[in-house]
């Protein structure tokens, strides 16, 4: 009698596992019948790819992204008159070959035949015109500064447009033809504030057709566009932020590409990948260590030269990047541009470093290894970075140990992004001040004489990134005397080239390296991929037929 | 009880106000999200004209005043980076949330609470030990470390299961597929969530079985004959119930924070990663109303466990006898 239930226990818990078992089973099954990889789906060709976007860029309109991936990505819906090709170079884009530039000054362009809205609008010459207007009247940062450099724009006919700038600028192609995205006038005629205009309308190769916020995009092919129908057909972008996540999605085949990079110690994972090919373009974002020029002992120019012998600038490029990038220079701009001056490469040399220092009365006292300044006190300073970026933290630790060799010591501090930039640029106000001894940075498209003169000129007017406070006669002298009569692109790599001279006489800041932009695209999915000097491989070019 | 909820409240005003200087004390300007890519580029006339059209530059007690209107007249605003009404971009978010973090919470209170109060019952038996031990061994692990452990296996390797989304954002599910596919979705981010949590649960429910079985009430139940299954389940498990509760109903605080990480790894559409996206651009409107609904969302959760302790347990009923 008393086995009965013991039995029907073992009978009963023996069908809860079978049960069990097959529910799991079935639902194993069934999620995994779920799959779904729209890259897969396509009929004829390509029909849709899958990019990891790595931030929510709100609408992607010219008055909405929020950051350089948002750039990259606006462009593909807007186009612009003139681009950057993937050898860094600027061409007319939406205009005729034969365009004019007076003096640097007054430009005139043609309008090419079949430009059109994704509306259905054709791009007249007042639609460029209003595209040049309209940003000057925004609060948006870097489109407002370049149209405001425009002094009168006139629509001479349907096609024609003829821009005159208040000042000569041999720069204007790169930094305002080929930046300024072409609106569509009656999207934001009479809308005062560009921001809250929802609709995305652009004559670029692709359509915005769907955003939901925090989570996808997806571009529709622009089929009627001037240069051809694009040659995916869809754009899937999810919104990924994660770079583990987008590594593991490449690699499980669920991305076809993002507009994120790798670092150098994943390459050899994705090579290893069927199917994955790791896209290696030139970089033009430094890699930087800020000096505050504004604290002693920063502010004497010996002691700055004394750190640039004192940091292995080429051993921390390679021993971070491998040969995937370039090292920096004592000139700040790329050595393999055409107006790199020779000869500027560092020199790690700690014998010259502790040389300049005991010149300098800084002498080690205490048998800790530290040099003592005049007054006694230790040469220690703290170098700031931002949590979460391992090459900077590991750039920080090999910086220390190399300094600690020259008798001073580094306190590495690790802040958020914008705990660090409070510190170092204050409200992004130059003028405000700063408050840290050395700092890592990177500043985006690092290759103009533009560039150059906002990161060095003591005017801050035009001096807007000078965070390391660096003042100094012979620079601002330069650019006084010489800018206004640049009118020729040879003019300015001769300004270019005496400015780089300056720069690495006085070592207002350290240039470690250029890191090449490594990008992982699935060549099985798709092969058009182009990957170009400073360019994402999610670019025009990778989705032009022609 | 009136004491209590008085109590609460003072709670909820220093919350409230905690929640307006607290993200404005933090280093760092939302200037980046409020004039775009390249801040630098503005004239600081310019700059100062941004943060004046947003009130920025008002005085603290006038930006305060302001504060308090839209919060008690639900005019929360627009987000300063995303550009859309708040109330809209927390609801769209919650959903994902609560299911991602509610059923984390239950499976894990439900599992740690089991497996904490079978573990007790086989102290210094075979079984003791191996759950312990793994456990332990998994609930050290961090949640970020498991989540790409359980993407490499089964997202990567074996393909089971997606890496991102709550769900195939170009299917055009419906019906039972589309809850299949958001169960698939679900899948890997619930384990992480359970196996991050479960430690808080197993230790409480473990010690506290313990505890209860080395009472003289329950000794005494066994003595006076009272079957095994009565004394486990109507003496023990229920005695054990109470700090699991306390735990469970604290956590439910947590739930609309706690899976921050877990949502930022599998991109998890939830308001974990929408917190996490406003403190990164100092986007105050956001910060301050997505704070304050974990911050209150604590406090009713503990104001209700308050008020069901005295059912779960009459010996802590507060203000008798």
């Amino acid at each position: 009698m008393k086995r009965k239930p013991v039995k029907r226990k073992r009978e009963g818990s023996g069908g809860i596992r079978r049960i069990t078992g097959l529910f799991l089973a079935t639902a194993v099954l069934l999620l995994s019948a779920c799959s779904q990889n729209p890259t897969e789906s396509g009929d004829e060709g390509l029909s849709a790819l899958t990019i990891a976007i790595t931030s929510d860029e709100n609408t992607l309109s010219p008055f909405t992204y929020v950051s350089g991936t948002g750039l990259t990505v606006n462009r593909l819906i807007y186009d612009t008159l003139f681009t950057v090709d993937l050898e860094n170079r600027v061409i007319p884009w939406m205009v005729e070959e034969d365009y004019t530039a007076e003096d640097s000054r007054i430009f005139t362009f043609t309008l090419r035949d079949g430009l059109r809205f994704h509306d259905g609008d054709p791009v007249t010459a007042e639609d460029v015109k209003f595209s040049y207007e309209y940003p000057a009247k925004q609060n948006v940062s870097g489109q407002r500064k370049i149209c405001n450099q425009i002094e009168k724009i006139e629509a001479l006919d349907e096609k024609t447009v003829r821009f005159t700038l208040k000042e000569t600028n041999v720069n204007f192609m790169r930094d305002g033809f080929a930046y300024i995205r072409i609106l569509n006038d009656a999207t934001f005629e009479g809308r005062e504030d560009g921001r809250a205009v929802t609709e995305t309308v652009g004559s670029g190769m692709y359509r915005l057709a769907e955003y939901k916020t925090g989570e996808y995009y997806r571009l529709e092919a622009a089929e009627d566009y001037f240069r051809g129908t694009p040659g995916v057909k869809s754009i899937y972008m999810p919104i990924l932020s994660d770079s583990t996540a987008i590594q593991q999605a490449l690699l499980a085949g669920e991305l076809a590409a993002s507009t994120g990079s790798v670092g150098a110690e994943m390459q050899e994972t994705f090579e290893a990948a069927d199917d994955l090919t790791v896209f290696s373009n030139a970089g033009y974002t430094p890699l930087i260590v800020n000096i505050n020029n504004d604290r002693y002992p920063f502010d004497r120019k010996e002691f700055r030269q004394a750190l640039g012998y004192a940091v292995d600038v080429n051993g921390i490029c390679e021993i971070l990047f491998g040969g995937y990038a370039l090292p920096g220079t004592k000139g700040a701009v790329r050595s393999d541009l055409s107006y790199a001056m020779e000869g500027l490469a560092y020199e790690y040399s700690p014998e010259k470093a502790v040389e300049i220092l005991e010149g300098l009365g800084y002498t080690e006292k205490n048998g800790d290894g530290v040099r003592l300044d005049e007054d006694g006190k230790p040469l220690r300073f703290t170098i700031l970075t931002y949590s979460g970026n391992a090459i900077r933290s590991r750039a920080c630790e090999l910086m220390k140990e190399q300094l600690k060799k020259a008798g001073i010591e580094l306190d590495i501090r690790s802040l958020d992004m914008d705990t660090a930039d409070a510190y170092i640029w204050p409200d992004f106000e130059v003028a405000n001040g700063r408050d840290y001894d050395l700092s890592i940075w990177g500043w985006s498209t690092a290759n103009s004489l533009t560039y150059l003169i906002s990161l060095c000129s003591s005017d801050f007017e035009i001096g807007t990134y000078n965070v390391c406070g660096y003042a100094s006669e012979a620079f601002d002298g330069l650019v006084e005397e010489r800018l206004s009569s640049v009118r020729t692109e040879a003019d300015m790599e001769e300004l270019l080239r005496e400015l780089q001279a300056v720069i690495a006489e006085e070592v207002p800041l350290l240039t470690i390296a250029y890191p090449d932009t490594l990008q992982v695209c699935n060549t099985a999915m798709y092969d058009g991929w182009k990957a170009g000097k400073g360019a994402n491989v999610v670019n025009i070019f990778s989705f032009l037929r022609e | 009880m009136r004491k209590r909820l008085v109590h609460y409240l003072i709670i909820l005003a220093v919350i409230v106000v905690m929640n307006f200087f607290l993200p404005r004390m933090m280093p760092g300007s939302p200037l980046k999200s409020l004039a775009g890519e390249n801040p630098g580029d503005l004239t600081a006339a310019e700059k100062m004209g941004i943060l004046e059209a947003y009130h920025l530059n008002d005085p603290l007690p006038v930006q305060f005043v302001s504060y308090l209107k839209d919060l008690f007249t639900f005019r929360w605003g627009d987000s300063y980076v995303k550009r859309q009404p708040i109330a809209s971009l927390i609801a769209s978010r919650a959903g994902w949330t609560l299911l991602l973090a509610g059923s984390g919470m239950v499976l894990s209170a439900v599992i740690g609470t089991g497996l904490g109060a079978w573990s007790a019952f086989g102290r210094k038996k075979k079984r003791d030990m191996p759950v312990l031990l793994t456990t332990t061994v998994i609930s050290s692990m961090p949640p970020f470390w498991i989540a790409v452990l359980l993407l490499a296996v089964f997202g990567v390797r074996l393909k089971w299961f997606p890496i991102y989304g709550a769900y195939s954002m170009w299917g055009a599910y419906t019906g039972i597929a589309k809850i299949l596919d958001t169960c698939r979705h679900l899948f890997l981010p619930l384990v992480t969530l359970v196996l991050a949590s479960l430690m808080s649960f197993f230790t409480t429910s473990r010690y506290a079985t313990l505890k209860i079985l080395e009472e003289d009430y329950v000794k005494m139940a066994r003595l006076r004959g009272i079957s095994g299954k009565r004394v486990v389940f109507c003496y023990v498990i229920r005695n054990t119930l109470i700090p699991v509760f306390t735990l469970f109903m604290m956590d439910i605080g947590y739930l609309l924070s706690g899976s921050v990480v877990i949502e930022t790894v599998f991109s998890y559409p939830g308001l974990g990663t929408l917190m996490r996206e406003a403190v990164m651009a100092r986007d105050y409107p956001l910060m301050q109303y997505t704070f304050l609904l974990s911050s209150v969302l604590t406090v009713a959760a503990l104001f209700l466990a308050d008020v069901l302790y005295s059912r779960l347990d009459p010996r802590m009923e507060v203000g008798r006898g």
